[in-house]
């Protein structure tokens, strides 16, 4: 997944017939417009092994193999409030991912080589008014 | 101010020995997976929502909202997702 705005910067480069591309949309149409183009603009690239696009509402001008729209009655929340659940779709393709591949999403490290909760660890006393402790 | 999903934290003995505020969220969202899923949901909407704390009434009508769309994936999209998750990328 690559950010909008870096995306011309060098990751279209990239972007081949391994590449999943998820976009992520904006509810804000000043912001589409520049989204629309970029998308438009991937196109004409190598081509991508899939495209995905979540957005809150229908937005047209774009092709994509497959549009998350998350609200069914063109309702429209803060922009905010949009990214906590537009990363869920991320989430579950990380998850069905991990699966297929016979991988253990629960126990990823059974080694124990990584931990869910990170160790080692210390913990330092915070400097109090921006001023070192001396 | 502290947001932690694990009640028996470290991070919630340290704020209570301090004048810390401490958030504890859901005990759904202290994840099994070592990779943050409903954790980071959680935690980001905490975090959002303490922002807007002299306001909630009038954002709820939103949450509602965020609530539909966030069951709309899981139950209309989830599958599809899966198929996507198979692709060989």
């Amino acid at each position: 997944m690559i950010l909008f705005w870096v995306l011309r910067h060098g990751p279209k480069a990239v972007i081949d017939e391994k590449t999943l591309l998820v976009y992520i949309l904006s509810n804000n149409e000043y912001v589409n417009k520049y989204e629309i183009d970029l998308i438009n603009d991937a196109k004409s690239g190598r081509k991508s092994i899939y495209s995905l696009g979540i957005m809150e509402n229908q937005i047209n001008g774009i092709e994509l193999d497959k549009r998350i729209v998350l609200s069914e009655s063109h309702s429209k929340i803060s922009e905010e409030l949009l990214a906590v659940v537009s990363v869920l779709p991320a989430q579950l393709i990380g998850y069905y991912k991990s699966l297929n591949l016979g991988l253990k999403p629960d126990r990823p490290s059974d080694s124990g080589m990584i931990h869910r909760v990170v160790q080692g660890v210390k913990i330092y006393p915070y400097p109090v008014n921006g001023k070192d402790d001396k | 101010m502290l947001i932690t999903c694990n009640s028996q934290s470290r991070l919630v003995d340290a704020a209570n020995e301090s004048e810390n505020f401490t958030y504890l969220m859901p005990e759904a969202a202290n994840d099994q997976s070592l990779a943050m899923t409903g954790s980071f949901t959680s935690m980001l909407l905490a975090g959002i929502l303490i922002a807007h704390i002299n306001e909630l009434n009038e954002i709820e009508k939103e949450i509602e909202e965020l609530i539909k769309y966030g069951k709309r994936v899981l139950k209309i999209y989830a599958e599809e997702l899966n198929t996507i998750a198979k692709l060989e990328f």
